[in-house]
């Protein structure tokens, strides 16, 4: 019998999709191929042409290999802002039949050392105004270093505002193992011929989780060729689209449907390294932007900004997003400037983003949408495992061509993972919810503990394990705490240590956790209490805590 | 200020698209590595997949170049019916860097000469159901001869009825400089590096006209691919669409259609090499087809077919077509069945298939549509040639990347064919219609000289000419004539030699006429007459007779839309 979302299938569009037998950069070949002189990027007016992106990947895929000593199965780890040279360097690493390991640029030393060693990783591609955060691990973990300047790319003129940072000309570095961006190329080496297959890994993509350190989700060229090209097709790009890339690219969802997509199909980028509504508003009107992936927020920003008013964002075709649901009533505005909805859609890192998507002829607001291409999902019970019918609520768990193979050196981890239901390997999920009588999926609420802030995912088991190693805090737990702006927030409950009782401040406590962990992790609450509620097995009952925050508030 | 019709512009599609910088083999290329075991082409139910269909073009490639000694920018006839080797040997000419020169499978011996002489071909890839018609050409004009039987292709067990030439096995044909298809591959040669650029010669579809003997349409890569990647977007094509070719693809239809662009695509052809209005619904429901671009007359039929409701034709998703306009009634039944609007469209060989097509969300009935991505389109007084405006009728001019280069040889018939308007050159259909206030195009009647006999274009003065080879023949004019099933037909107005009259009947000229020229163009009315009606110059006034021809029906032509 067919799917009940069958009936609700985009009518253009195929139900099954071949994945290409390729590898991820044959993409880009083709693209360059077909479209030499079109402009793969578009960075603060300034072009990069797909005949020079494809020049460039070859020539540090060659410095890579020559120079780093970079082997087939390798990571390399790449912690950029959006720029011309994360794409430049991601393809490079997998054009050296590498591995990329892509990491946020709010990560900090403590975190990085994770990272190298986790995934035994010794090369890494770091932006200049984050070198100093891998500096301390240069001759110990880190044995290379390219340090790319992000200014090196903006050589057009331009009106617009550009952050500090990425205006700052190169700094000279001598350190012993690093090298910039520009010395890397001038090295005119050439790689090998490519060896890699469509089911070698091609990236390992960090994720945190209950258990406190990340975990990395292997994936190979296929399972990332597989919302790559899925998203594409349902989003309708074209070779003349124009992609809005304001999602970070070290994140699946920019990574997917704003970079990989676009150079599939030969579309141009438009480069948004730090939200900026202005500039992304000027983009959407200078450039003829039809797609945008983005976080609900920047959607609200957008709309509420002044400029936008008189700016023309007719070209938009498709905007996409998942992480956060989106307010009705900014749907509504956005449907009555653009004429489209908001695409909301459903993924994880570990399926490299879409398992659901919303079809635009018939999306629903608060929906994750219906399994896209070739992927399965049901409701189970999470104690019995027993599939569950509609409307009735449990664990979503999915089946498809782009669930990771499994989370690197953690059979543990995917042992947990993974069940399998009538002979078929089904991922859980971990999110709580149900399906209606149309095949339409709903979220109802996370049976894992995540806080999902503006679309960063915060764990607080992990936040948890950091915050225990301050000096006077003596018991803590990390909670969901709502908030106006970015849907709920990090809320540290604390219990100090006897003697550090009413010495210590809130923000003594904040400004400690910026310097141990990503900008996004750290709590904006903190609260103090004499004890935390226990079960009787003797664990910390945050869930407790948790709904007392949430009492009264309606949770998007 | 923007056109009229970008207000109908389908959603999503650019106005100008980017077009690929490469051959058109680029595009088999990159689908082969990317769907390996995709089927490419599904014939009578056997599959060749992406992978298999690229090994066997470039070993044709290979034998094209070392064997029979083809080097770039040569011409290479290819006269076959539809099947999996009319769409491996265009790619292999492609891949060995020459040019295809697709001919209609009817073509007589006579016809055929005329290609290779034109062309200056020494190499010729035919059916071996053809092979008659190539045989006394071969070891003379003709070096090299590959031959092939379709059942090659079709191997494996079917209940699907399949056409006589599909099954019959292989033959042991033989001959200087002839071999057949099988063993030209079986010889595993590998081609020389591919180097054909999108300014190479690609195809050339011959077209007749209005002075008789064919001529070669000239398009490189550039333009062909410009109606493959337009053609294909607008109508939302997409990887895992399944295509049925139904159409000819030796003719620009279902050349672009129903080959180039599932190829480019990586969809999958559901392929015909006779059009039967069961199988066609057999295979739709079968293979759950998506997509089937064909002639009205085709649509016509298969609309018509009372065993229609056994069929699970539901699995569609877009029907279209050009050639000759879609009657309402029959476009309201599809429309009832299936929930399809019929998408017409409008091209000619010149433009390698579309320059207007409807948008598919806006759709206009019997209708050209609007210019493509790319395309301007403009109606002009022929004779002055200034511009008109909206519902003002003129002669249809078009510009765009899908115009052809010029016709082969013949500088004077390119010249007449382009006029520079505002600095833009522009080509001449021929064509007389309208555009609307949103602009939307439709044709009115055709200015030059041609019958559209179920899409089939016949061209009288080329029909004539051979008519008055016929030794009781003193004088002929070819007019079209109304025809249930083919919407116009051929008739041929005759004035006997004095010592013929009364002893020549309408059936030995038709018997006649089908030894010499193909079945399409052999005239079905013969109408003996004592004197064809001239001008003061002495010229038949052809459009006179016609015009008697056309008031003894209650409406004009069936393909002529009235204003």
């Amino acid at each position: 019998m067919e799917p009940k979302h069958f009936a609700h299938w985009p009518k253009h569009l195929p139900r099954h999709l071949t994945v290409p037998a390729t590898t991820l950069h044959y993409n880009l070949e083709v693209s360059a191929r077909r479209f030499p002189d079109k402009a793969a990027t578009i960075f603060y007016d300034s072009k990069l042409s797909y005949a020079e992106l494809f020049r460039q990947v070859d020539l540090m895929a060659g410095f890579l290999q020559n120079r780093c000593g970079v082997r087939k199965g390798d990571r390399v780890i790449l912690q950029m802002q959006n720029s011309p040279q994360f794409i430049i360097a991601y393809y490079a690493i997998l054009r050296a039949d590498a591995a990329v390991l892509p990491v946020s640029p709010m990560h900090v030393t403590d975190e990085l050392v994770h990272y190298f060693e986790d995934a035994g990783a010794s090369t890494v591609f770091v932006a200049q105004d984050l070198y100093a955060q891998v500096k301390p691990l240069l001759g110990k973990q880190a044995k290379h270093a390219i340090v790319a300047t992000y200014s090196d790319y903006i050589k057009e003129e331009t009106a617009l505002e550009i952050p500090d940072f990425l205006k700052a000309p190169q700094k000279v570095i001598n350190d012993p193992g690093a090298v910039s961006w520009v010395d890397a190329m001038a090295a005119d080496y050439k790689p090998l011929q490519a060896a890699a297959q469509a089911d070698d890994l091609a990236a390992i993509l960090y994720t945190s989780g209950t258990t406190g350190k990340s975990k990395g989700c292997m994936h190979t060229h296929r399972t990332i060729m597989t919302t790559l090209v899925g998203g594409a097709v349902w989003e309708g790009f074209t070779v003349d689209s124009v992609a809005l890339a304001t999602a970070p690219f070290f994140h699946v969802t920019g990574m997917q449907h704003s970079m990989n997509a676009s150079i599939y199909t030969g579309a141009t980028i438009a480069i948004l390294p730090r939200w900026n509504a202005d500039v992304a508003g000027y983009m959407i009107a200078r450039y003829g932007c039809t797609h945008w992936a983005n976080v609900p927020t920047m959607v609200v920003d957008l709309l509420a900004h002044p400029a936008t008013a008189d700016r023309d964002l007719s070209s938009l075709t498709n905007i996409f997003g998942g992480g956060a649901s989106m307010p009705e009533a900014v749907a509504q505005k956005l449907f009555e400037l653009c004429g489209i909805n908001y695409m909301e859609a459903y993924g994880m890192t570990e399926t490299i983003s879409q398992t659901h998507m919303n079809p635009a002829h018939k999306a629903r607001k608060q929906c994750l949408g219906f399994p896209t291409f070739d992927t399965e999902s049901l409701v189970i019970d999470p104690e019995t495992l027993q599939p569950l019918g509609p409307n009735q609520q449990g664990e979503i768990v999915v089946h498809g061509p782009q669930v990771m193979q499994g989370y690197w050196q953690r059979p543990d981890a995917n042992a947990e993972v993974f069940i399998e239901i009538d002979g078929k390997r089904f991922m859980r999920t971990g999110d709580l919810g149900r399906y209606d009588a149309d095949g339409y999926y709903y979220i109802a609420d996370r049976l894992k503990r995540m806080i999902n802030a503006s679309g960063y995912k915060v764990w607080p088991a992990e936040v948890e394990a950091t915050l225990y190693k301050h000096p006077d805090i003596r018991e803590v737990t990390v909670i969901s705490a709502p908030d106006a702006r970015r849907g709920e927030t990090v809320k540290a409950v604390v219990v100090l240590k006897d003697e550090r009782m009413g010495q210590v401040s809130a923000e003594s406590i904040m400004e400690w956790s910026r310097g141990h962990m990503a900008a996004y992790k750290v709590p904006r609450l903190v609260q103090f209490a004499e004890t935390l509620p226990r079960s009787a097995s003797g664990k910390i009952q945050w869930r407790a805590l948790q709904e007392l925050e949430w009492e009264g508030v309606e949770r998007r | 200020m923007e056109p009229d019709h970008y207000r109908f512009w389908p959603p999503g599609l650019p106005h100008d698209m980017p077009m690929p910088q490469t051959s058109l083999y680029a595009n088999l290329e990159a689908t082969a590595k990317r769907f390996p075991a995709k089927a490419a082409v599904i014939y009578y139910g056997t599959s060749l997949t992406y992978g298999a269909f690229k090994r066997d073009v470039d070993a044709l490639a290979g034998f094209l170049q070392q064997r029979a000694g083809v080097k770039r920018g040569d011409r290479v006839l290819l006269f076959m019916q539809n099947s999996p080797q009319f769409i491996v040997a265009f790619y292999a000419i492609l891949r060995a860097d020459a040019m295809v020169v697709p001919v209609n499978p009817m073509n007589l011996t006579e016809e055929l000469r005329h290609f290779v002489e034109d062309g200056d071909i020494t190499v010729a890839i035919t059916g071996q159901e053809l092979f008659a018609q190539v045989r006394p050409l071969s070891g003379t004009e003709l070096k090299h001869v590959v031959v092939a039987a379709y059942s090659d292709y079709c191997s494996a067990p079917t209940d699907l009825k399949i056409p006589d030439a599909v099954a019959a096995p292989r033959e042991p044909l033989r001959g200087k400089g002839v071999t057949l298809w099988h063993d030209a591959l079986a010889e595993g040669l590998q081609p020389a590096p591919h180097l054909a650029g999108p300014d190479d010669l690609c195809v050339m579809p011959y077209t007749s006209g209005t002075t008789g003997k064919p001529k070669g349409c000239i398009h490189t890569h550039r333009t062909v691919m410009s109606t493959t990647v337009a053609g294909g977007a607008w109508v939302e094509m997409a990887p895992d669409h399944v295509i049925l070719g139904s159409m000819p693809m030796f003719h620009v239809t279902g050349m672009q259609c129903s080959m180039n662009q599932p190829i480019y695509f990586g969809s999958t052809i559901v392929l015909m090499t006779r059009w039967d209005r069961d199988t066609a619904g057999e295979l739709i429901q079968r293979y759950k087809v998506n997509g089937w671009t064909n002639i009205s007359t085709m649509a016509i039929d298969f609309l018509s077919n009372p065993n229609l409701s056994r069929y699970d034709i539901s699995s569609m998703q877009h029907i279209g077509g050009g050639g000759a306009a879609m009657p309402e009634a029959v476009a309201q039944r599809l429309l009832d069945l299936t929930g399809l609007t019929y998408i017409e469209g409008y091209g000619l060989s010149e433009t390698i298939a579309p320059t207007h097509i409807n948008p598919p969300q806006r759709a206009k009935k019997q209708c050209l549509g609007i210019p493509i991505c790319s395309t301007l389109s403009l109606v002009i007084n022929p004779d002055t040639l200034a511009v008109l405006g909206p519902r003002e009728t003129g002669e249809i001019v078009s510009h765009g990347p899908q115009v052809f280069l010029g016709y082969w040889k013949k500088p004077e018939a390119t010249a007449a064919t382009f006029i520079d308007i505002g600095g833009v050159s522009y080509f001449r259909t021929g064509d007389l219609g309208y555009r609307d206030e949103d602009g939307y195009f439709f044709i009115v009647d055709r200015l030059k000289r041609m019958i559209n006999a179920s899409g089939y274009k016949v061209w009288p003065a080329e029909v004539e000419a051979m008519l008055y080879d016929h030794e009781a023949v003193r004088e002929a004019c070819i007019i079209g004539t109304l025809d249930a099933r083919r919407g116009e037909t051929v008739k041929a107005v005759v004035v006997l030699k004095d010592a013929s009259r009364g002893r020549v009947a309408a059936d030995d000229i038709i018997e006649w006429a089908r030894g010499k020229m193909a079945a399409y163009k052999v005239p079905r009315v013969v109408e003996f007459v004592d004197t064809l009606p001239k001008s003061a110059t002495g010229k038949v006034q052809w459009r006179l007779l016609q015009e008697t021809e056309n008031r003894k029906f209650s409406e004009p032509a069936a393909n002529n839309t009235k204003t």
